[in-house]
């Protein structure tokens, strides 16, 4: 190639290399949907957990919901560990879900203590209102794994 | 108006560092192994060429630790993303210059 005047096929060719490698960064990013997941699936977890002790006072209650949390932090740090590469896009789009997932949950939690939706003794009601409050976090990793 | 060669960069001219720079024009940062994995190149020839590129202030390199092994991750400078986005604003001139259109999307703007 003359690089100093390529051709018309010459310069396709390299902006098609130049698509080719950023597809691999994108390719890249999916760690990021398996540690949106890994929030929301360490969430649900310590949900279904206080769900099934609604009355709280458990020791088998607290030590699950210690272990989930140090199973979830490790997972996450672990899937952290494993970025290779991160487009400006994935960077963006998970502060984005993280800010949307917080404001998300505090309205939703917020709703369920007005209404009288969560009260005491009313277990699966907290399983239902995380299981809403992870909405953003599934749609935002759902997101991430369907870009090519 | 004059030719868009003329917007070429003489750096890029190079495959191996025209591949370096349009995988770190999509990242925020990559880390070394993951860049030479994707060029497909040796680490020799990668550090050769990531040498240059810092020399010309287009790379910058950072050195990290995860699991207490030594990282180096690899972003643009903004005069790196400037001068290869006018380098593709060139090529992409180029390739439909005498009329060839396209024939992916991808050519015509390159995703990030």
């Amino acid at each position: 190639m003359n690089a100093a005047n390529p051709s018309p096929e010459q310069a396709q060719a390299a902006l098609a290399e130049a698509a080719a490698r950023a597809a691999g960064v994108r390719r890249a990013d999916r760690p990021l949907r398996n540690l949106l997941f890994a929030v929301a699936g360490t969430w649900l977890a310590a949900a279904a957990v206080i769900s099934l002790f609604p009355r709280g006072g458990s020791l088998v209650a607290d030590v699950s919901i210690a272990a989930i949390m140090l199973a979830g932090i490790g997972g996450i740090v672990f899937i952290g560990t494993r970025v290779k590469a991160l487009s400006r896009w994935a960077l963006g789009w998970f502060a984005v879900s993280i800010i949307g997932f917080c404001v998300w949950s505090g309205l939703v939690d917020g709703v369920s203590l007005w209404s009288g939706f969560w009260a005491s003794r009313q277990g699966s009601h907290f399983l239902i209102t995380v299981s809403v409050d992870v909405i953003p976090l599934v749609i935002a990793g759902w997101l991430v794994g369907r870009r090519r | 108006m004059s030719h868009p060669r003329h917007l070429l960069d003489d750096l890029l001219g190079h495959p191996v560092r025209f591949s370096i720079m349009a995988l770190l024009a999509a990242a925020d940062r990559a880390e070394f192994g993951f860049v030479r994995d994707q060029v497909e190149v040796n680490d020799s020839v990668l550090s050769k060429q990531i040498s240059t590129l810092q020399e010309a202030g287009y790379v910058k390199a950072h050195k990290g630790y995860v699991d207490n092994r030594a990282r180096t991750w690899l972003s643009l400078t903004g005069q790196g993303r400037r001068t290869f986005e006018r380098h593709m604003s060139a090529l992409r001139e180029i390739a439909e210059g005498d009329g060839v259109q396209s024939p992916r999307p991808a050519l015509a703007r390159v995703k990030t």
